[in-house]
């Protein structure tokens, strides 16, 4: 066998190898979902101004409705560099997406809020429990209607086991110009 | 004239290797084939007959008119088109260029392109129900080791292997 | 995180052409510098007798899995990007079939009928002819197959996903597969010789 070829099997061999040995690489899919936050905890960051909030959709969109604080990713960009702060960034709004890469790439920490918008309108500003729900789902409603209030939410209950208006519907009242 | 000796086909092949990386590294895809015929075909049959294309999307899946250009304009069409000028100029160089027919020595010209013709309808029907074919599946999917292109792979030459004795005076 | 660069940086339309037209050439001259172009060389694979196709697809192949890997593992490349094709098994599996018995009918596939084209080789042009006709053939009839066609889906999944082992070892796997079957080729060779 010439030199040649056993120095590529060799190198094969060892890129192999040596590619178990520094383990696995994280998928950017696996970061995201074990980064997420949850949207009570958001509100109470967002109310006690310590995260960084940043809207990664379309002009188009943010303009309709977006988080209170949130801004697109230019302004938070010249944001955190103006600051020097080392905040929380919660980015939401991104899909597949990997629009946040530039935050990632300064070294800042993110984290992710999936379906965003429609989480913030179901749970703190129009969050509607049945009636007879279970005591202990009850009581937690009771818990976050405080937080939700703060943001001019309304807290209902309904008297009907079904879920009335899902997120992205409200959404859509929203855009049509129906108040909430 | 006398043709430069084949390059070794490990180092061919590392070659290939390195420009399938590259293309998953820029575009975030790998390299194909079949798909570009696939595109000229639909092209030329909307061409023909504008109407026989609607509800068809067997053909209309190839048919990307946006911003108001030929769908000839599309990635695999174009990396084909680069297919035919790399062999040609490897060819070239190579001094492998020759007008002329490749066969077994038992058979007639006649035969040889009689076989190579019915070889491609049933490679053309092949690679559209595996969706692809050595390059797609073979190349791009045995590079991400995904399941059905070494399904693929696997039952390609297993079928090939299995006619070859067939076709052995076809070939020697 | 750079690569891939049509998401990350972004790439035009126009230019993403252009990387496909110098793609292409390059993927052209390696085939046919591999002797691609050759239907009977090709053929060789399926006699035992010349097993470049072979050499160069798992050369090929191995080249371009580690660097996905090590790209990814130094952070440089989003993996969860790439497009993966998904996997029918059952028209996967019949497809295979079908190609396989052309492929040694024909002596090229696809790709390499260019190579044989570019070459004046007048068999390339005629099984380009037939693929056209076979891809037609296919398109006319698929209503009677289409429920075929779409089964057996699993999505996009690999191999060491499906067989629940890390994608490092199922590499150092596909490596001893493929050096394995090169020491077999060699050895073939050299008896053959002798």
């Amino acid at each position: 066998m010439k030199i040649a070829h056993r120095l590529f099997a060799g190198a094969a061999l060892v890129l192999a190898l040596t590619g178990v040995v520094v383990g696995e690489f994280d998928r950017s899919s696996a970061i995201v979902a074990t980064n997420q936050v949850d949207v009570y905890e958001l509100a109470g960051w967002i109310k006690r101004g310590e995260v960084v909030l940043t809207d990664l959709r379309d002009p188009v969109d943010t303009e309709v409705f977006s988080l209170p604080g949130a801004m697109s990713l230019p302004d938070t960009l010249a944001f955190l560099e103006a600051e020097g702060s080392a905040a929380t960034v919660v980015v939401f709004g991104y899909e597949d997406h990997r629009t946040w890469y530039p935050l990632q790439s300064r070294g800042y920490d993110v984290k992710f809020f999936a379906d965003g918008v429609e989480q913030w309108l179901s749970k703190i500003l129009n969050p509607v429990i049945y009636r007879f729900a279970p005591e202990e789902e009850l009581a937690e409603f009771e818990r976050h209607a405080e937080i939700s209030q703060y943001f001019g939410g309304i807290p209902r209950y309904s008297i009907s086991p079904v879920q009335t208006m899902s997120g992205s519907d409200q959404l859509a009242r929203v855009r049509r110009g129906c108040g909430f | 004239m006398v043709a430069r000796p084949y390059m070794s086909p490990y180092l061919a092949g590392i070659g290939v290797g390195l420009v399938l990386l590259l293309a998953f590294l820029i575009m975030g895809r790998g390299l194909g084939a079949t798909g570009a015929y696939s595109t000229v075909l639909a092209t030329a049959v909307e061409t023909a007959s504008p109407e026989h294309i609607v509800d068809r999307p067997q053909y209309a899946s190839y048919l990307n008119h946006e911003e108001g250009s030929s769908p000839l304009k599309d990635w695999l069409v174009i990396e084909i088109a680069g297919v035919l000028l790399g062999g040609f100029l490897s060819a070239l160089w190579a001094r492998r260029f020759r007008i002329g027919i490749t066969r077994g020595h038992n058979i007639t010209d006649g035969h040889r392109l009689l076989m190579a013709l019915s070889g491609g309808v049933l490679m053309g029907l092949g690679a559209k129900f595996a969706r692809g074919c050595t390059s797609g599946q073979g190349l791009t999917g045995g590079a991400l080791l995904s399941v059905g292109s070494w399904l693929f792979i696997l039952f390609a030459f297993a079928a090939a292997y299995a006619i070859a004795p067939t076709l052995k005076r076809y070939w020697s | 995180m750079n690569f891939p660069v049509v998401d990350i940086s972004g790439l035009s339309l126009d230019t993403g052409l252009w990387v496909a037209f110098a793609l292409g050439i390059a993927f052209g001259f390696f085939l046919e510098q591999g002797g691609m172009g050759n239907a009977r060389k090709i053929a060789g694979q399926f006699y035992l007798r010349d097993l470049a196709v072979m050499k160069i697809m798992f050369s090929a192949v191995v080249t371009t899995a580690l660097g996905l890997f090590w790209f990814a593992r130094l952070g440089w490349l989003d993996y969860d990007l790439i497009f993966l094709p998904p996997t029918y098994i059952w028209p996967q599996i019949v497809g295979g079939i079908i190609f396989g018995a052309g492929f040694v009918t024909g002596g090229l596939c696809p790709g390499t009928s260019c190579v044989a084209v570019s070459s004046g080789r007048l068999d390339g042009l005629a099984l380009l002819g037939g693929l056209f006709i076979g891809i037609l053939l296919f398109n006319e009839l698929f209503e009677y197959f289409e429920d075929f066609y779409r089964s057996g889906s699993l999505g996009s999944i690999s191999l060491p996903d499906y067989l629940d082992v890390s994608y490092a070892w199922a590499l150092v796997g596909l490596v001893i597969l493929a050096l394995t079957a090169f020491l077999g080729a060699e050895a073939l060779a050299r008896r053959k010789g002798a």
